[in-house]
């Protein structure tokens, strides 16, 4: 294994937000490092803090969220630490997000040219006419067919597929070193989904850019990415390389999404519908949050948070019953 | 119902603008030899107690209240939209602040409001405007603020931010060009209580003061008259001031239910 520049490593990074019976704990000690060039997935069921935890990265926290605790180092700074202006530069310059919501991503105001004109202008002063220039060709690097048309086009005329290769056009405008794609196909039919993804690869090899990829399709992250991280409730349950992740998985919980998975030439087993992460949950546990659901669950699990351990190269389980 | 107020104005303003260029009379010049005489072919609305011709008066009158009632809205607007973005996009405590001198303002009835600023700035007519643009602003304030503060969370703002626009360029770039309707609705409707404050205000004799013509002075100054049975005195002014508030009501009303069929 070559030892690789770490581009962003998160460490023990703790968020709480206001609950009824006081502060709930929505990131519990996440950890986990995205290396520079790569493409590493995100993965957990809705509401296990896939998108809190981009959103913390970004500085986006909503204004109730609290960081208790932690460090998150993108390059040699610890973001945490950053003024708001200095995240500003940090933001479109060397970090950038595609959003969830395709299409309210955009202004619906303002011509999409002009959006993505408008990043040239603001991160490399550009003059107007060179940034609409610039604007067209990354939009026809995007696939865009027609893309000197298309940019005087507002968002609500184009299909929600171009609008998110729109998106995409302006957030890479300035081949930022780290993008964080979050679900950056929720509500596109399969095919245009496989083309973004496709693009994304297309983008991720052009500007040697690092790919934090949120989703919950295992699919995607077994053709898209190197690496992943799963999540639950809060907190990071494995971390390995995409093919050690699938051959050999350790953790209960990754198991039991591995399990779920329909093939056509299996007969699988049909995934039981679990309670899920429910608020008792981060309440009560002071231990593993999956304790609750998983079928190895030992006494001391509910009350000691396990180490994370190593596995093999690469490949980190927080768990107690590594067997 | 647009069609049909946009007509009256249309009708109104035309009247306004053509109207003295066709007329001999001047609209302070006082001619004691006709006073008070009823409506007739020389006066169609007959004139007051000094010999003024009374359609002269209403007609210099609908000029001067128009002009006031959109320099009140263009003043209420403007400010009101850029406080409300601001206190809406930052939120916390200047949202706080923000919002708790509103209530306070909104607290009081406008009118009364008006009276109040007028009655101690001393009512000239910039500070008739005045007077009754801070009583409006505070609803202009609110609704900018509101309609911000749910385009904040939608993805725009974010995705601006994301790729390093400043502060302000969200604020005012971004969000209150989509943030602008329910403001301009309003504007319209305002337009119509705009003219009736100033009138309202000066037949109290707190707002614009006699001689100079405009539809309050010339409902109070026809007032007393009126139990003498010179009826034309007060009625024509006071008519075309309903006549041209059910205008812009008729107006700002059809917008809303354009814009907002949900409020209907």
């Amino acid at each position: 294994m070559v030892e690789r520049d770490t581009l962003l490593r998160i460490r023990d990074l703790t968020v709480t937000f206001p609950g009824r019976d006081g502060r709930v704990t929505i990131l519990d000690n996440v950890a986990f490092e995205v290396f520079g060039t790569e493409i590493v997935g995100l993965v957990g069921e809705s509401g296990s803090g896939k998108t809190m935890t981009s959103l913390t990265v970004m500085g986006f926290l909503p204004p109730s969220g609290r960081i208790e605790g932690g460090e998150i180092w993108f390059r040699d700074g610890d973001l945490l630490g950053y003024t708001e202006e200095q995240m500003s530069q940090i933001r479109g310059q060397q970090i950038a997000m595609i959003f969830q919501s395709t299409r309210s991503a955009l202004n619906p105001l303002m011509r999409v040219g002009d959006q993505v004109a408008r990043v040239y202008r603001i991160q490399r002063g550009l003059g107007g006419r060179e940034a609409k220039a610039e604007a067209v060709r990354a939009l026809g690097r995007m696939g865009i067919p027609d893309a000197e048309r298309r940019a005087e086009a507002y968002p609500h005329q184009l299909s929600r597929g171009m609008c998110q290769r729109v998106l995409i056009a302006m957030m890479v405008a300035c081949e930022p070193a780290l993008l964080i794609a979050d679900e950056p196909t929720t509500g596109l039919d399969v095919t245009i989904q496989a083309q973004i993804f496709e693009l994304i690869k297309v983008v991720q090899q052009a500007t040697k850019a690092s790919i934090l990829l949120i989703t919950h399709d295992l699919g995607v992250v077994a053709e898209t990415c190197e690496r992943v991280v799963v999540m639950y409730a809060g907190q990071v349950m494995e971390t390995a390389r995409v093919d050690s992740l699938f051959a050999n998985p350790t953790h209960p919980y990754t198991q039991k999404l591995l399990h779920s998975v329909l093939r056509v030439d299996k007969t699988v087993e049909m995934p039981k519908a679990d309670a899920g992460i429910n608020e008792e949950v981060t309440y009560a546990i002071r231990g593993c949050r999956f304790a609750s659901r998983c079928p190895r669950v030992l006494p001391h699990c509910w009350s000691e948070q396990p180490a994370r351990e190593q596995v093999e190269p690469d490949h980190w389980v927080r768990c107690h019953n590594l067997s | 119902m647009l069609l049909i107020g946009l007509m009256i104005l249309a009708v109104v303003v035309l009247a306004a603008a053509a109207g003295p260029h066709f007329i001999p009379y001047d609209p302070l010049q006082t001619a004691p030899e006709v006073k008070l005489q009823p409506p007739s072919l020389d006066h169609p609305m007959g004139t007051d107690n000094f010999g003024r011709d009374i359609l002269t008066r209403v007609l210099y009158g609908i000029r001067l209240d128009l002009r006031i009632a959109f320099m009140v809205v263009f003043a209420a607007l403007i400010v009101g939209i850029l406080v409300g973005t601001f206190s809406g996009y930052y939120g916390g405590i200047v949202d706080d602040v923000v919002m708790r001198i509103t209530d306070v303002m909104m607290a009081f009835p406008s009118f009364v409001l008006a009276m109040a600023i007028t009655a101690m700035l001393g009512n000239t007519i910039p500070n008739v405007v005045i007077a009754i643009a801070i009583s409006y602003m505070p609803y202009f304030i609110r609704l900018t603020r509101g309609e911000v503060l749910s385009a904040r969370e939608l993805g725009y703002a974010e995705a601006a931010r994301c790729v390093g626009n400043p502060e302000w360029r969200i604020m005012y770039i971004h969000l209150l060009p989509n943030c602008l309707t329910p403001a301009l609705v309003q504007a319209s409707l305002a337009l119509g209580w705009a003219i009736l404050d100033a009138s309202g205000l000066a037949f109290l004799g707190l707002g614009v003061r006699p001689p100079t013509p405009e539809g309050g002075v010339l409902v109070g100054e026809g007032a007393k008259y009126i139990v003498s049975g010179e009826w034309w005195t007060s009625v024509f002014a006071g008519a075309v001031i309903v006549l041209m508030v059910f205008g812009f009501n008729l107006i700002g009303d059809s917008l809303r239910d354009i814009t907002a069929p949900e409020e209907r």
